[in-house]
């Protein structure tokens, strides 16, 4: 039996480190533009910004309201990323979610500064308003849901 | 294998080498034995491990790790012949000829997958009983029991 050509082992261990590895601008990128989708599709139906583009049986700021406005923006930051990173884990693969998963405080502050940039451009006064809960909620939202997300998606649940 | 599936990608990575360097050679002399080719062995090696590593989370801890590895090497090269020019003249070899019996295709008709399976593992794909009962986890004196008690009723064209 011959073995194997030493350039065949490199080239199958590159190949291997190169999807446990993807490329660290590519992903942050993806997560950025799967985050710019959901979150217009979730500012759409919001009311804060008056958009409300559809008109849906559930109005989720007064659904929120109902606990207080801290709660209110606790809840809001919580459902704006962690709907964003539900997203991000159907889209990306099992390796980039395990990447993810060891980059999020890039990925997350790459999403809260747009996030903010963005608000603050829409409305200079609304980040204001808004509390550090916000932020919290938000910070959770990414954390939680690439730490579950991950670790569902790269196991057999089995 | 669990470190390869849930931990951070340079530790993924450490224990892919490690699996890697353990099961490669093993693989490949596997393929060289099906293919008797080296360039097409050395595609297939690199199949192989591309597949085990795309289909990581659903391996299943019950199983051995060899086992699923050899299974998964065993369908890859099934594949990549079905789909190879070489394999179908190989085929065309083992047509049965115009004045082949009916009856002796009905036997065959009946077998069941399993039987089938291990037909063709031991015949087509020309595995030794040691391979075969990785593969299916039974111990070789049973497959030779199964292939034998094949063999004779196919010899004497009994419906299975």
């Amino acid at each position: 039996m011959s073995n194997i050509p030493s350039s065949l082992n490199e080239k199958i261990l590159a190949n291997v480190h190169g999807k446990l590895h993807p490329k660290l601008h590519f992903l942050i990128g993806k997560v950025f533009l799967i985050h710019l989708v959901t979150a217009v599709v979730t500012l759409a139906v919001c009311p804060q910004f008056g958009f409300k583009a559809f008109k849906l049986p559930i109005n989720l700021m007064h659904s929120f309201m109902v606990f207080g406005l801290p709660i209110c923006n606790f809840l809001c930051g919580l459902f704006f990323t962690a709907t964003s990173m539900l997203v991000a884990s159907f889209v990306l693969g099992r390796d980039e979610m395990r990447a993810l998963k060891y980059h999020k405080t890039l990925a997350g502050a790459v999403l809260l500064l747009s996030s903010i940039g963005f608000f603050s451009i829409m409305n200079p006064n609304l980040f204001v308003e808004f509390s550090l809960l916000w932020l919290l909620g938000a910070v959770i939202g990414i954390v939680f849901t690439v730490e579950v997300s991950a670790r569902l998606l790269t196991r057999n649940p089995v | 294998m669990l470190i390869y599936q849930t931990h951070s990608p340079n530790e993924a990575y450490e224990a892919f080498g490690e699996l890697y360097a353990r099961y490669s050679q093993r693989v490949f002399n596997f393929l060289s034995k099906k293919t008797k080719n080296q360039t097409e062995s050395e595609d297939l090696l690199q199949k192989v491990f591309m597949k085990i590593h795309e289909s990581k989370h659903l391996y299943n801890e019950k199983f051995k790790f060899e086992q699923w590895l050899f299974v998964i090497a065993r369908t890859q090269a099934l594949d990549y012949f079905r789909s190879s020019k070489r394999y179908q003249e190989r085929l065309k070899k083992y047509e049965p000829e115009s004045n082949y019996d009916e009856a002796d295709t009905s036997v065959l008709a009946d077998l069941s997958a399993d039987q089938h399976e291990l037909l063709e593992m031991k015949f087509i794909d020309d595995l030794s009983y040691q391979e075969i009962s990785k593969i299916v986890n039974k111990s070789e004196v049973s497959l030779r029991k199964s292939v034998s008690r094949l063999l004779a009723r196919l010899n004497k064209g009994e419906a299975l």
